[in-house]
């Protein structure tokens, strides 16, 4: 069980992915609407991992995943992407990105994420 | 699609009731083409010789391939084949009419005729509405010059099917310079050439989309419905990015924006495409190499 900030801009892709880590029984401590929100959540809540949607308004998810990891080295952070997003996600994984999801949210693929870096 | 295609327009011709048309799905849902009306629709036998195989198959304990091929009418290698083509989704779509009594597959052939005729299409083309492809299907309703949106439409169509309905089907697309509309979410993705892609609807013509891909009972399009029809474009938009990166197209997706409270959408020369999602026409606007704006 970890504690988990969700940072998406999208209000039905934290409800839908707050959903499905709450019925895999971690707790979601936190939900970021924009990079620059999720960034103070963070330093805020100091939760076990971040999940950070890619394209979001004021900082998105790869600026937010720099100040993120910036403030604390060792961060987890899990990308959220929509297919089609490879320059992003290579970005992401040179700035310490530690897993990615696609979106649609599939509860397996979650699971099977979170197995990985938990 | 063939199967809502034509059952839409049994409606509007008025040779079925709405009772009918919700119960022909039903029907569609557990039948399969018999023999009998494949063999007619094969040419390779009269209706009146099917008919004689299915009142004699009543009456023995026998199949009707094996029968048909007793009284000479088929070969055991017709027969064959003919199994095959018991999923077909034309003759699976016959033989449900022919089961509640609407009409029979000469009737519905028929009927196609008129239809191909009344939209000025190509046997082709109604060939290829028969064969119940999508990636056959959209096109048609397209126009002619719109080669460069064939990718969009087919991967906007296929993800709805996926993710929210698997009934839905399209009319005619037009180009337009605006289009009314009430409410809307849209997506710019930048690259060379760009695109905007926009669904857009008038009172609640979006609220299937967005109950089913946001898995939420939304009671109108209100913002958090149309946040959840914006989620839906941008799986879309990343969609068509993946298959550009294979043409080394790089494309970079924006945050989507909606509104519930417009008076339309604008951009030069949209494609429009209204798609049918429940029991509601929904515009799908796409517009490659500019942006698409609400008004
Ligand atoms: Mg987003």
């Amino acid at each position: 069980m970890a504690n988990i900030l969700i940072v998406d801009d999208s209000r039905t892709s934290r409800r839908m992915l707050r959903a499905i880590l709450e019925e895999m029984g971690h707790v979601v401590v936190g939900e970021g609407v924009n990079g620059e929100d999720g960034f103070l959540k963070f330093k805020e809540l100091k939760p076990d991992l971040v999940t950070l949607d890619i394209t979001m308004p004021k900082l998105d998810g790869i600026e937010a995943l720099q100040l993120i990891r910036k403030n604390d080295p060792e961060a987890k952070a899990v990308m959220i992407t929509a297919a089609g997003q490879r320059d992003k996600m290579i970005a992401a994984v040179k700035y310490g990105a530690a897993e990615f999801i696609t979106k649609p949210y599939e509860k397996e693929e979650v699971e099977k994420v979170l197995k990985r870096i938990l | 699609m063939i199967a809502n295609i034509v059952a839409n327009y049994l409606v509007n011709k008025g040779l079925i009731s709405v009772e009918q048309y919700s119960a022909l799905f039903d029907e569609l849902s557990k039948v399969r083409a018999k023999l009998g009306l494949i063999a007619v629709h094969e040419g390779l036998m009269t209706e009146y010789q099917a008919d004689t195989v299915n009142m004699l198959q009543a009456t023995m304990d026998m199949k009707f391939g094996d029968l048909a091929v007793e009284k000479g009418f088929l070969t055991p290698d017709q027969v064959q084949e003919m199994l095959k083509k018991q999923g077909d989704p034309y003759l699976s779509l016959a033989q449900a009419l022919e089961n509640m009594g609407i009409m029979k597959l000469t009737d519905l052939d028929h009927l196609m005729k008129r239809y191909q005729a009344e939209n000025e299409m190509s046997t082709s083309s109604i060939e290829a509405l028969k064969s119940d492809d999508i990636e056959r299907i959209v096109p048609l309703f397209m126009p002619h010059d719109a080669d460069d949106y064939k990718d969009i439409v087919l991967i906007a169509a296929k993800t709805i099917m996926r993710c929210v309905d698997n009934n839905i089907y399209p009319l005619k697309a037009y180009y337009a310079d605006e289009v009314e509309a009430l409410n809307g979410a849209l997506q710019f993705v930048d690259g060379n050439p760009c695109l905007t892609t926009c669904f857009c609807g008038d009172g609640n013509s979006l609220l299937d989309i967005a109950c089913e891909f946001g898995k939420e009972d939304f009671p109108t399009v209100n913002e958090d419905a149309l946040d959840a029809v914006a989620e839906l474009i941008n799986c879309i938009n990343g969609l068509y990015a993946s298959a550009k990166s294979a043409e080394r197209i790089r494309m970079e997706l924006f945050p989507p924006e909606f509104d519930d409270c417009i008076e339309g959408i604008k951009g030069p020369r949209m494609l429009v495409m209204p798609m049918i999602v429940g029991d509601k026409s929904v515009n799908l606007v796409f517009l490659i190499g500019e942006r698409i704006e609400f008004i």
